[in-house]
């Protein structure tokens, strides 16, 4: 995200957390930030705490929450976006959209991968770290009603202005 | 009552106007399935950057020494948010030659030279993820970690001369 020379592998994610409700979608973006080009897969893991840390991968099984697609295969300096939902009726949970893609091919005696996780919170506030609920691009199942419903609201607002425009020419004209 | 009739049409308008251009907002996030790529121009609010890992890390060394790397992974992790983790994931419970000879990971060690507090040195314990450092309470303006790690195996006295490798993953999570 700075000015520097892209390293060769890098990844980012966007938002790095979210906050969810049962029923409801986000989006996340996944750029490939680095200079060569990045297979990535995307999966869903459980979050807890340890003894000394929050917020760590964990055992368990998530439910009701899914990425897709899958897989991206991406470019240097392209983002692929990625849809994040959690079923209607999915428990109280805290999980993670993570996406993973290797950091290059060779011998050696550990190979390494690389992946960038979006905390995603479902239905509660957890022990994790978070503030506050943040601007996250949620998008519930009345999204669309509610986004229909803004127009709705500017266009009222727009007739009342032309109304009142129209009505103050035609009356001044009238009283000249 | 003219003027009213002709406000109401051009109020129609409008609103199917504004109505037309907030559609395509609503229905363009892509819910399909396959890969979706797009040039990206605007950086998302909060955002997370894992970048500088290197690709293999090459440990050897005669059965009985401890093998060293020093300098074996320098890499950033960048973000926005007020939090994040690092955990280093094996994908087995150990180092595995193609003969199926096994080196524990509890072998293994790692020591975080610069980014973390101490420059602790610390061991696998089998598969279990490695959390190597935890932030909490960072400005959100935007923050760099740059970790750089040695890395070591005690290689058993028993261990049958071969190549021993695995696969790990190091996994930053936004908080």
């Amino acid at each position: 995200m700075s000015g520097s020379p892209a390293a060769a592998w890098a990844l980012t994610v966007g938002p790095s957390h979210l906050l969810m409700e049962p029923g409801h979608t986000a989006r996340l973006s996944v750029t490939d930030s680095g200079s060569k080009p990045l297979t990535v897969t995307g999966s869903v893991i459980r979050v807890g705490e340890t003894a000394s840390q929050k917020c760590v991968p964990a055992a368990g099984t998530v439910t009701g929450v899914t990425v897709s697609p899958a897989h991206l295969t991406l470019a240097p300096g392209v983002t692929g976006w990625v849809t994040v939902t959690v079923a209607k009726g999915a428990p109280a949970q805290d999980a993670a959209a993570v996406f993973t893609a290797s950091a290059g091919q060779g011998a050696g005696t550990a190979r390494v991968s690389g992946a960038v996780g979006s905390q995603v919170v479902v239905g509660h506030v957890p022990g994790c770290h978070i503030p506050a609920p943040v601007a996250a691009p949620v998008h519930g199942g009345a999204g669309i009603g509610g986004d229909a419903g803004l127009a709705g609201i500017a266009a009222v607002g727009l007739v009342v202005v032309v109304a009142a425009g129209t009505w103050l020419r035609k009356h001044l004209r009238w009283q000249a | 009552m003219k003027i009213y009739t002709r406000v109401g049409l051009t109020g129609a308008v409008a609103a199917l106007a504004l109505a037309g251009a907030a559609a395509p907002a609503v229905a363009g996030g892509p819910t399909g399935t396959g890969n979706v790529a797009v040039n990206s121009t605007v950086q998302p609010a909060l955002y997370l950057t894992l970048s500088g890992l290197t690709p293999t890390i090459t440990l050897n060394g005669q059965a009985g020494t401890t093998a060293t790397a020093p300098g074996a992974e320098n890499f950033s992790i960048a973000t926005n948010d007020t939090g994040f983790t690092l955990t280093i994931t094996p994908s087995l419970a150990g180092l595995q030659d193609a003969a199926g000879d096994v080196i524990p990971n509890s072998d293994l060690s790692i020591q975080e030279t610069t980014g973390v507090s101490g420059s602790p040195t610390v061991g696998f314990n089998g598969a279990e993820g490695l959390t190597v450092l935890g932030q909490t309470g960072l400005p959100g303006t935007g923050f760099t970690d740059t970790l750089n790690e040695n890395w070591a195996l005690a290689i058993p006295a028993s261990a049958a001369p071969d190549t021993y490798s695995e696969q790990f993953t190091y996994t930053a999570i936004g908080s």
